[in-house]
């Protein structure tokens, strides 16, 4: 249906599809506001239709390539959700953006906070890209330093931080105030003994075949992983199942009503 | 003997000096037991790369994990990528839920495969980062295109250009799927790629170790062949490999700070059961 496009053929449909695009969003803009509801619904039902349509549309042809009507339009339809993805993002960097530059231009409280992430937005867009398009040192430096210098090392930190609050929280909060506080004690404690090679040696002597192994600490965390915890987790993701199904048919159909749904268009 | 409240920076000093020593001094630790879901994972690529079916078809590796969670997720992949390579196995890095992915497998990969004698666009190749709100319709896509939907390598040159890639056009050409993730990815794998062409492929996970409770059911319903619960995970796989890396060495800390928060669960609570007795006398 779409081919791929090379050299000027590529740029020329690249123009038109920016000025179909402006032409679409222009018209949009003009739909009278009693039809805007209406089209939203509309779009909505189709896109989500289509890809009902293909997965339970039976399929012919020879064995491992068998397909219906509408295989053939799952690659362009990934292609425009990616495009539009694109827009968000685009939209989602124009606002934040904007948002801080106007925090910026008038001092308000916390404008340096402000001023640090735009320059670092800024810093590492120049960089990251640039990389990959410019051959001068100083760019793959800057990205070197930018990323690998201080965004991986940040990033690992901030998440290192959390195993001194379980630590801080392991003192002062894990506490055998009920029956069920105890069970999920000594639970986690079977669990995390379980999981670390000293924690294994305590039981080492007992031997790993017969009835004794299943007194092993690794057999009890694996016993409480697979039997305890899998079927609550099973439950939960059922549930969430159930209640995505839910949603998914309120947002395909658009009953769903509350924040965002309900706002004049 | 009545236990002192211990501040909390006492707590987060006990905790740095537990984690940094035996990173710098050699703590003699036993090896660790080879848990199943290990064993498993093993015997599973062990099966794939023997198969005359499906040893030379694509293995997926896909690096869904950021530096945040690199001590876990950069140890399972060096252990699986350099068990793939003994094993002559073509493979592909994709990222598609964090853009780090793309970089740090590919430069993982880069070492490993400079070290086995690979060479990237015929040994292996690098499919780059896809954005994630778009994963459902690019991975449905992929069943049947692998080329059309990908478009490009992470260096811009067309898949359909790149030797490796000749032979490897759709789902059915994939033999394996391992997703190393910080977050539950794998669904996307399951729920849209395995079952989508004519035979299930083998998917293997190695999440990091706060995640993997949730994918302990997929191991029981078979949607999951193996996997390795973070870097207790890599450490067993190392042992089983008899090629000790990062998670061997870092085994002594993570096993040195269980103890010390168990040891701190205990403290707290009998320094509770003292505070509370000694409630009960003041009353009585």
């Amino acid at each position: 249906m779409f081919q791929a496009q090379h050299g000027a053929a590529l740029y020329t449909h690249l123009a038109g599809a920016a000025v179909v695009s402006v032409i679409l969003f222009f018209a949009l803009t003009l739909v009278p506001t009693k039809l805007r509801r209406p089209l939203i619904m509309g779009v909505t039902f189709a896109s989500g239709l289509f890809y009902a349509l293909e997965f339970f549309w039976p399929v012919s042809g020879p064995e491992g390539d068998q397909n219906n009507f509408l295989t053939a339009y799952i690659k362009p339809f990934s292609d425009i959700t990616t495009v539009l993805q694109s827009f968000a993002l685009g939209l989602g960097v124009y606002s934040l953006v904007s948002i801080h530059m106007r925090k910026i231009a008038r001092s308000q409280s916390g404008w340096a906070y402000s001023l640090v992430l735009v320059v670092c937005m800024v810093v590492m867009v120049i960089a990251h890209i640039g990389k990959e398009y410019i051959k001068a040192p100083w760019v793959h430096q800057l990205n070197e330093f930018a990323y690998s210098g201080l965004m991986k090392s940040l990033d690992a930190t901030m998440f290192s931080i959390i195993a001194f609050y379980i630590v801080s929280a392991a003192y002062r909060a894990f506490r055998i105030r009920s029956t069920e506080a105890t069970i999920l004690l000594v639970s986690a404690a079977i669990i995390m003994l379980g999981q670390v090679a000293i924690g294994q040696a305590i039981t080492n002597g007992i031997p790993n075949e017969g009835l004794t192994a299943n007194l092993r600490v690794e057999n009890l965390a694996n016993w409480i992983l697979k039997k305890v915890n899998s079927p609550a987790i099973m439950a939960i993701d059922f549930g969430l199942g159930v209640g995505g199904l839910a949603t998914a048919l309120r947002l395909w159909l658009s009953l769903e009503r509350g924040s965002y749904f309900e706002e004049e268009l | 003997m009545r236990i002192p409240q211990l501040d909390r920076r006492v707590l987060y000093m006990m905790l740095a000096v537990v984690v940094a020593i035996p990173l710098v001094v050699n703590v003699p630790l036993p090896p660790p037991a080879i848990t199943p879901p290990t064993r498993s994972f093993y015997d599973t690529i062990e099966t794939v790369s023997a198969d005359p079916k499906t040893k030379d078809k694509l293995v997926i590796v896909s690096c869904n994990f950021g530096s945040g969670t690199l001590a876990e997720n950069l140890s399972q992949l060096e252990a699986t990528l350099n068990h793939i390579v003994s094993k002559k196995m073509k493979f592909a890095i994709f990222a598609f839920n964090d853009p780090q992915g793309r970089d740090l497998g590919g430069s993982t990969a880069q070492r490993i495969a400079d070290k086995a004698g690979y060479k990237y666009g015929e040994d292996w190749v690098n499919w780059g980062f896809r954005p994630p709100q778009g994963i459902q319709s690019l991975l449905k896509a992929m069943v049947n295109d692998l080329h059309g939907a990908l478009g490009t390598d992470v260096k811009g040159t067309k898949l359909s250009a790149i030797p490796v890639m000749a032979s490897y056009k759709k789902a059915d050409d994939v033999g394996l799927i391992i997703e190393f993730a910080a977050a539950d990815t794998v669904k996307y794998w399951i729920q849209f790629f395995q079952r989508a062409g004519t035979a299930p492929i083998a998917t293997l996970f190695c999440p990091t170790s706060v995640m993997a409770n949730e994918a302990y059911p997929m191991l029981e319903t078979g949607q999951l062949q193996g996997m390795l619960v973070g870097l207790k995970g890599a450490n067993e796989f190392e042992t089983v490999m008899k090629r000790p890396g990062f998670a061997t060495r870092a085994s002594a800390s993570l096993s040195y700070s269980h103890l010390l928060i168990i040891f701190l669960i205990v403290l707290g609570n009998v320094g509770m059961i003292q505070d509370r007795k000694r409630q009960q006398g003041a009353t009585k």
